[in-house]
């Protein structure tokens, strides 16, 4: 019985242990941003906000920001468009493709993306395209498709019929049932698939290096560049807005989801 | 539809990888194999592929273990499991590059950890311990770890624990009860847990480049300098390629070898 009670505590210990591992990196970025030190120095010797003055005022990261903010929009935007259109064809149909969406759902991230990132750098050439930050959007629209695809087909499913045919006796025009009906009941589900595809896109590196890195610069693609020259405390501050802004869509998502992840 | 929009961009690579690339040049139509020649002639493209294989291979052991620690405690906690669960994600969809920066800063010799060790008495200076193998390894399990706990989550989460009682009362021990019990019902997430951490592997970017030396840029760096620095698309791509066959090849032989049904069951958890 003891030597249960210690294996007991010894699970719980490196339980603790891998949360701190997946915490602390996080934490001591956000602990080094808010420095007054000119160098990256842990513990700081003092408080200061000049790294996060410096990163809203500077016109480089402004602009890195304004970029992000256009592509990530834009990218949510065509892939949830794809997505409401592919999925209503696939419910209105009939058509189950349950398992073959999940796996789609998933294909972001089996493929490499310097596989799709090559592939849609090809793409573009061949056919002459250079919109530079619509290419961006582009690739990452289509790439990032499936999830909000996954998550829409979900909530197609889970529409219940008899209120869309009630409607549609009480001669409701089919246009007027779907924005009536069933867009409200699936409303969730689109604003889940929206901000996962915008905070994908946010993130996303090197297909968007790939596909337009040396004429539009991204947050990412802002820091990457800058990590080769410095380590300027400056990049910890950045790390605290893209911290911020994934939590905060992830919690948004597991609660319009109602906990998708449980 | 979305098929049609994914092959076509993947059409384009395979005629892109038989492009022929002129010297100082960009890329010119051809139909020849100099970009395959070329690949598996050199030295240098191939010990890249062997080291992407195997730091893999690697990362996805040792996820494995750490996320099946993590993952069999959170699914036998009730409370704030949801909290825990949305640090994982939150940490999951953060880009690759702040992560890996967060790491330059803790293996750093000014603000990282060896300043621990040192107060601890166990070093008597300060080092730093990035760039190396080991700063890569530790970034790579850093950020392929919350998809093993995700896709664990699922197959572990489903296991009645009357089982592991029922074999608890017959007088198995835990050890015992876990390698007989609860390993074998989780085998389908720990296949595609193992593959799905290996495949993200084989196509990681930004950690090796920020963590690593040159000696330990997988392939993904390779392909990328070709297609943007040396601006020749045709090899680039002709390399992607051959990343992509060996992938699926080595998913292919590896989920036949465990005889599940197939990757998308298990990955897709539920």
């Amino acid at each position: 019985m003891r030597r249960r009670k210690i294996g007991r505590i010894l699970f719980g210990a490196s339980f603790g242990l891998l949360v701190t591992f997946l915490a602390a990196p996080l934490l001591i970025v956000i602990a080094v941003s808010f420095t007054s030190d000119i160098f990256m120095i842990f513990p700081p010797t003092g408080l200061s906000l000049q790294w996060y003055k410096e990163f809203l005022t500077m016109s480089d990261w402004q602009e890195a920001i304004r970029n992000s903010l256009i592509i990530a929009s834009g990218t949510a935007l065509l892939s949830t468009s794809i997505a409401l259109v592919l999925s209503f064809v696939l419910n209105r149909y009939d058509i189950r493709f349950g398992n073959v969406i999940k796996t789609l759902g998933l294909l972001p991230f089996l493929l490499p993306p310097v596989i799709i990132g090559i592939a849609f750098m090809a793409f573009f050439y061949a056919v002459g395209f250079s919109g530079k930050a619509l290419n961006v959007i582009i690739a990452h629209g289509i790439f990032y498709t499936t999830l909000p695809l996954m998550l829409i087909s979900l909530g197609f499913e889970s529409v219940n019929k008899e209120l869309e045919e009630a409607a549609m006796n009480l001669r409701a025009t089919e246009v007027k049932v779907f924005t009536t009906i069933t867009l409200p009941l699936i409303r969730n589900d689109v604003f889940a698939g929206a901000l996962f595809a915008f905070i994908l896109s946010l993130n996303e590196y090197f297909i968007a290096f790939l596909v337009a890195g040396f004429t539009v610069t991204t947050l990412p693609i802002k820091i990457f560049s800058a990590l080769r020259y410095s380590y300027s405390p400056a990049i910890a501050a950045v790390s605290v807005f893209f911290i911020l802004i994934t939590t905060v869509v992830v919690i948004a998502i597991d609660r319009l989801t109602e906990g998708i992840w449980e | 539809m979305l098929v049609v929009f994914f092959i076509i961009p993947l059409g384009m690579l395979c005629v892109f990888s038989f492009y022929h690339h002129p010297p100082g040049g960009f890329y010119e139509p051809a139909f020849s194999f100099e970009n395959y020649i070329r690949f598996f002639t050199k030295a240098l493209y191939l010990k890249r592929m062997a080291f992407t294989i195997e730091i893999s291979a690697l990362t996805a052991i040792i996820c494995l273990i750490l996320g099946y620690l993590f993952t069999y405690y959170l699914t036998r906690i009730t409370s704030k499991r949801r909290i825990f669960i949305i640090l994982v994600i939150s940490t999951l969809w953060l880009s690759y590059i702040i992560r890996s920066y967060a790491w330059t800063v803790i293996l750093s010799r000014s603000a990282g950890i060896s300043k621990l060790f040192v107060w601890l008495g166990l070093l008597d200076q300060p080092q730093s311990y990035s760039p190396s193998l080991l700063a890569v390894v530790v970034g790579l399990v850093y950020v392929f770890l919350p998809f093993m706990i995700l896709t664990l989550y699922g197959s572990l989460k489903s296991i009645h624990h009357e089982y592991e009682e029922a074999s608890l009362n017959l007088g198995a021990g835990p050890w015992r009860t876990f390698w007989n019990v609860t390993l074998p019902l989780s085998k389908d997430g720990v296949i595609s847990g193992s593959l799905l951490v290996f495949i993200l592997t084989m196509g990681a970017y930004v950690v090796p480049s920020i963590l690593g030396k040159p000696k330990q840029w997988t392939m993904a760096i390779i392909i990328g300098d070709q297609a943007t620095y040396e601006s020749n698309v045709p090899f680039g791509a002709a390399m992607a390629l051959i990343l992509m066959i060996f992938a699926i090849v080595i998913i292919w032989l590896i989920s036949r070898l465990a005889g599940t049904k197939s990757l998308s069951t298990g990955v897709a958890g539920k």
